[in-house]
């Protein structure tokens, strides 16, 4: 246990007849950490718990889901506002929220899709074609600027 | 008009994150890294949704490369993605926010 001189102060034991000197040095001054610094520290940590988790899965799965996921969300900086709940919508159409845009991006891409697959296979009609015929035939008629004509 | 949106949705974020002390070019790496973040998570948390015999589908479909293929099997495998995604999001700005304590 411990010698006479000694005393325990929160399961540390002090010598109390060392000199103050030796006592300073001893315990020199812990720096706290600067914000850049922890800010640095929490994402390392958060980075080496993601590529942890990734060394367990395919490459390829990975980076087709990669694709997949990066077709079906909007830029990171929406998800980042969904995730502290900053996302604000405007009346111009334009949408922050991340639940409207993944739903709209699905939906835009199954269209354009649908349109290519449609376009494949495209003929067109008799009565197209001659619409086509006859714009290619025709002489395009430039309208005339009647205010260079006057100079 | 979205420029101005969007700012604001930055100010609220680095808000949000306990980080307004730090430069404006410190904060957007913050964000950058965290934004990367959240999607790395979103592909792993959408994988685990996925069966190994599924993963084995999913690997045939990509070789087709046919976009409606894999967004229908995906579809069918991950119901309510638009949950995932804000549940993922949260918890990764839960976890920053408290290693960063």
């Amino acid at each position: 246990m411990f010698k006479e001189n000694e005393i325990k102060i929160e399961d540390e034991i002090i010598d109390v007849e060392k000199p103050v000197e030796s006592f300073v040095l001893e315990n020199k001054e812990v720096k706290e950490p600067s914000i850049e610094e922890k800010v640095d520290n929490a994402l390392e940590r958060q980075e080496h718990g993601i590529t942890q988790r990734e060394e367990k899965y395919d490459k390829k799965v990975l980076s087709g889901l990669k694709k997949w996921v990066g077709v079906a969300t909007v830029m990171g900086a929406s998800l980042l506002a969904v995730g502290c709940g900053a996302e604000k919508s405007s009346s111009d159409g334009f949408t922050d929220n991340v639940h409207q845009n993944v739903q709209q991006r699905l939906e835009q891409t199954r269209d354009r899709v649908r349109h290519m697959k449609e376009m494949k296979g495209y003929q067109p009609s008799e009565e197209a074609r001659d619409v086509g015929r006859e714009m290619n035939e025709e002489p395009i008629v430039q309208p005339i600027d009647q205010s260079e004509k006057i100079k | 008009m979205k420029t101005m949106i969007k700012e604001q949705i930055k100010q609220n974020i680095i808000k949000e994150l306990g980080i307004e002390n730090l430069s404006e070019e410190k904060a957007e790496e913050v964000i950058a890294r965290l934004e990367e973040n959240i999607q790395r998570t979103l592909v792993l948390e959408a994988l685990d949704l996925l069966k190994v015999d599924d993963q084995q589908e999913f690997l045939e479909i990509i070789k087709t490369k046919n976009d409606e293929k894999i967004f229908s099997f995906l579809e069918s495998r991950i119901a309510n993605f638009d949950f995932l995604i804000k549940a993922v999001a949260e918890s990764v700005i839960k976890e920053f926010k408290f290693f960063i304590k």
